[in-house]
């Protein structure tokens, strides 16, 4: 819809002041009305004085080489809706393309049958001849029904109108369900085009992420390796032998240096996860090999904090799955039941065959603070920690361990789950289909 | 004493390993560059090499393909090391025969385990 500027007309005295300024004009409003403030402001017409506004009345172009149609149809529209519709008419094919070439028309109505072609040759041409904004086309015919309606919408209209059913309510419908469905359609291929843009830019941004994390990685791991190396050498006498307490601030010092590389590995895995870049290399894996592996990596920390790890329940089966993955998720449950569980207390991982011997489920359940319920839904978020948790342990770590936890089992086709009550415990679990063998 | 050449490009990194290597009671040799890299290998035939994968001058694997066609260092053990967890340099340095990998910070055990296993089996690829 062409805009013409919105010029509030007091007085004649007005108009020629505002004249003077460059006002744009719709060359294509013949049909209409027009200012032709161009040339001489003193015949100016009242009638275009006083009109002068901003058209928002839909633009029509009504194609059809029957003059006593064409002006039907004109009363049709502005008859009594002369605040709704401006209407220009053609007669052939050629003087329709002129109008569409000077006017954003925001509708079509075409006659299927026109001296030198049909209605649907108009629309190829508009489709093909390198017009911008095509509007909505209605095909109008007084033969031909339901094969002249499908070769029209086959070729892109988006309506059919029968002449013998047309009359003021039925064309006016017609025109504004046309221009309300065809505005639909420009709004949602715009959003697709915003959302494919916004996609490409959420791509780069990952990949850029990507990089930094590799990068930081780098530059802090070289250092860190030197660091540790340092203190290593230290310990084992490079500059004389140090005493028992010496040695222990040394060793402290390293594991500090160790605490630093899980967590950059972390936050780089957890990167990858995101990002789709971690591969499975699933293997035939006995399960008892997955419990042992897992409980074991904990063993130390258990003795520390004087927790019992035990296993029980099914183990002589075999699961399709990635085993260092599956051993890291376990080992991260295990570790995390260990770390929040009271001294002198149980953790134990039990495996329990179900789905009438299809799947295996793996389970590690604490008796130590349990998780809040408004928290549970949190929990595998990255970086949460749960203020409970804080409180009674201060050891929390980034925050990434269950995040990744719950990635791996996803690839391997599961569901990480958490039962918990508040000072009783925590039960963590999934299951893993048996291997086709064990079934 | 069995040669080591360390291509290391940080300076502490590079004592810190120097020091821990002639504990271990190796001759150690040392590089900062790839550029420089040929040179010290042609100049020290060394038993072995620890190469930095990121390296001033070009990257550890130009180093390695140039180091398998000198005749005098084809067959010499490499271990390649970085803090880089790009899965695709494991699976470059897997593809070099005679190699192991070591991601830093590594233990003074583990590189301990590498120097030995690459200096007593020279056919086998090793991966830590």
């Amino acid at each position: 819809m062409k805009i013409i500027n919105n010029i509030p007309i007091k007085n004649r005295g007005q108009v020629t002041s505002l004249l003077a300024t460059k006002i744009p004009i719709d060359k294509g409003l013949s049909n209409t009305w027009s200012m032709n403030i161009a040339s001489n402001p003193a015949k100016m017409t009242l009638a275009n004085q006083l009109t002068c506004s901003i058209d928002t009345r839909l633009l029509v172009l009504l194609v059809d080489d029957d003059p006593r149609y064409l002006m039907l149809c004109k009363r049709y529209l502005c008859g009594r809706n002369a605040d709704k519709f401006s209407v220009h008419t053609a007669g052939t094919i050629s003087e329709a393309l002129s109008l569409c070439g000077l006017n954003n028309y925001d509708c079509l109505v075409i006659d299927y049958v026109l001296p030198d072609g049909t209605g649907t040759d108009l629309i190829s041409t508009l489709s093909s001849g390198g017009f911008s904004n095509i509007p909505p086309a209605i095909i109008t015919t007084s033969a031909g029904g339901e094969d002249a309606a499908t070769e029209a919408i086959r070729a892109g209209a988006v309506d059919y109108l029968s002449k013998r059913n047309a009359n003021s309510q039925s064309l006016q419908r017609t025109i504004c369900n046309a221009v309300e469905k065809f505005q639909l359609s420009q709004s949602l291929a715009q959003r697709n085009i915003e959302l494919l843009d916004a996609n490409r830019s959420l791509l780069k941004n990952k990949n850029e992420i990507m990089q930094f994390y590799h990068t930081v990685s780098h530059e802090v791991k070289t250092p860190l390796a030197a660091a540790r190396e340092f203190i290593s050498l230290a310990q084992d006498g490079a500059e004389g032998e140090l005493n028992d307490g010496q040695n222990q601030l040394m060793q402290l010092a390293i594991d500090s240096c160790d605490q630093i590389k899980k967590q950059f590995t972390e936050l780089l895995e957890m990167t990858r996860l995101e990002n789709g870049k971690l591969e499975l290399e699933r293997s035939d894996t006995p399960v008892d090999n997955l419990v042992r592996r897992s409980v074991t990596s904990v063993a130390d920390l258990a003795r520390i904090r004087k927790v019992r790890v035990y296993q029980v329940g099914d183990t002589n089966v075999e699961v399709l799955a990635d085993p260092d993955r599956i051993v890291q998720v376990l080992s991260n449950l295990l570790h995390n039941a260990v770390k929040f569980s009271k001294e002198d207390s149980d953790v134990v991982l039990s495996t329990q065959l179900c789905d009438s011997g299809n799947q295996i489920e793996f389970c590690v359940t604490d008796s130590g603070c349990g998780i809040a319920e408004d928290e549970r839904s949190s929990v595998f978020d990255r970086l949460f920690q749960s203020e409970h948790q804080r409180s009674q342990s201060s050891a929390c770590g980034l925050g990434l361990g269950l995040a990744i936890a719950k990635h791996i089992v996803e690839l391997h086709d599961s569901v990480l789950k958490l039962k918990s009550e508040l000072n009783v415990g925590s039960s963590f679990y999934f299951r893993l289909a048996l291997n086709s063998r064990n079934i | 004493m069995k040669k080591v050449l360390l291509i290391e490009d940080d300076a502490k990194l590079s004592l810190a390993l120097q020091m821990r290597l002639k504990m271990m009671k190796y001759d150690v040799a040392c590089s900062v560059d790839a550029v420089r890299a040929m040179d010290e290998a042609n100049r020290h035939q060394p038993e072995l090499v620890i190469l930095d994968i990121n390296l001033p001058g070009g990257n550890g694997f130009v180093v390695a393909e140039r180091l398998r066609k000198n005749i005098s260092t084809m067959s010499t053990p490499i271990i390649f090391i970085t803090a880089s967890e790009k899965p695709e340099y494991r699976q470059q340095a897997n593809n070099i025969p005679q190699s192991a990998f070591l991601l830093k910070p590594f233990s003074a055990a583990q590189l301990a385990d590498a120097v030995s296993r690459c200096l007593n089996d020279d056919d086998e690829v090793y991966e830590l």
